[in-house]
């Protein structure tokens, strides 16, 4: 016969089962989790030297990132900033030589000439938007905000994030279907067409974070 | 005392030819070759980017046709109004026509050179794509070598048990649409 405790066990153990969804306690854990390729929410292409990384950056690891900067956390403030940021997809592309076949900071990579760095750099800038879209449904999704960060010269990557938002908020597809496809059309580093494919699950499987101890 | 010489010999035998078959094994190179303009060709990448490059060639194109209705809009109003225009005004007409005519030129030039550069470059980002998958595949199924068939290549026979084009074709497409 199976007693109160061991029923109280059982179902402890399906709950654990049918929830997917783990918890990590660090923000180190967290980050581990969201770069291990194995998790499907960051993924790489490689092609001539050139390495293309790109990243889905789930609503909590936004919200953290807002909350570094603010005196008081509690709860009201986090739901707050996760319900705002589960209104949009953002990634993270990153551009990169291939560690294994170059060294060197990626702005330089195959430029003859001022010209072309100048090419580069007001494309990066200012115009990389027109070269990235989404694709959900068969639905095309072009970026409200495509952001090059700066580093001063200090990494030899690029580092873009990109926000998606749905035309209209009855767009159900946008948060629910299986499949996200991310693409980059490169026009500067010769890598051709890139397509990456963040599947929903995946971005359901996202670990909750905890926030404060 | 036989017994023992016997065993011994088998034993020695035993391990001589482990070790033949180890040396073997390991100086057998894992080696396949691909037909590599089919390969491009089937490319999902490939097909992606012609048609890409497509949309974009019609649009210059229509920009090009705007560009010759308006010359030919242009002569033909010339030529209507011909008989009420003085000597002078027919030479600055004319001039102008001829700037329209040689500016039209010009801009068609252009966009071919346009279209080529661009077009070399989509092509440059397909085989880079293509070549480093094929490194890539190589690596991780332990070839030693992957050759490719060239139009002006040096392989002129390979044996169709070597021949890897299919099965590149199908895991570099499955790895381009995310699959």
């Amino acid at each position: 016969m199976v007693g109160k405790k061991g029923y109280i066990g059982m179902l402890f153990l399906l709950m654990l089962v049918a929830c997917n969804t783990t918890t990590v306690n660090t923000y180190e854990e967290y980050l581990a989790w969201l770069n291990d390729s194995e998790n499907g929410l960051t993924m790489d292409k490689k092609a001539g030297g050139i390495i293309i990384k790109v990243k889905h950056l789930p609503s909590n690891y936004l919200a953290y990132q807002d909350l570094l900067h603010q005196s008081q956390v509690n709860k009201d403030i986090v739901d707050s900033l996760i319900n705002n940021y589960d209104k949009s997809l953002t990634f993270l592309l990153n551009i990169g030589v291939d560690g294994d076949i170059k060294k060197g900071d990626v702005m330089y990579h195959d430029v003859k000439n001022y010209e072309e760095y100048k090419k580069k750099l007001y494309n990066m800038n200012f115009d990389i938007e027109k070269n990235i879209s989404l694709t959900i449904n068969e639905k095309e999704y072009f970026p409200v905000l495509a952001h090059l960060e700066n580093v001063y010269g200090l990494t030899e990557s690029r580092n873009i994030m990109i926000v998606f938002v749905p035309e209209t908020e009855n767009e159900q597809s946008f948060y629910n279907a299986k499949e996200i496809a991310f693409t980059y059309e490169d026009e500067l580093f010769n890598t051709g067409i890139s397509h990456f494919v963040f599947k929903r699950k995946n971005i359901n499987n996202i670990p909750s974070f905890i926030f404060w101890n | 005392m036989k017994k023992n010489i016997i065993i011994t010999v088998l034993a020695i035998g035993i391990v001589v030819n482990l070790g033949l078959t180890i040396f073997n094994i390991k100086s057998t190179k894992k080696v396949a070759y691909v037909r590599s303009q089919d390969l491009v060709y089937a490319f999902d990448g490939m097909k992606e980017m012609q048609l890409k490059f497509q949309e974009k060639s019609k649009t210059w194109e229509a920009n090009i046709d705007t560009l010759k209705m308006e010359y030919q809009k242009s002569v033909t109003d010339y030529q209507q109004q011909i008989n009420q225009l003085s000597v002078e005004e027919r030479a600055d007409r004319e001039n102008l026509l001829y700037m329209q005519q040689n500016n039209l030129a010009q801009y068609a030039e252009n966009m071919k050179i346009k279209a080529q550069e661009e077009e070399n470059e989509m092509l440059e980002g397909v085989l880079n794509q293509v070549n480093a998958f094929v490194e890539d595949y190589g690596q991780k199924n332990n070839y030693d070598l992957i050759l490719g068939t060239t139009m002006s290549g040096s392989i002129l026979y390979g044996n169709e048990v070597i021949d890897i084009t299919q099965e590149i074709i199908t895991a570099i497409n499955n790895d381009y649409n995310g699959r």
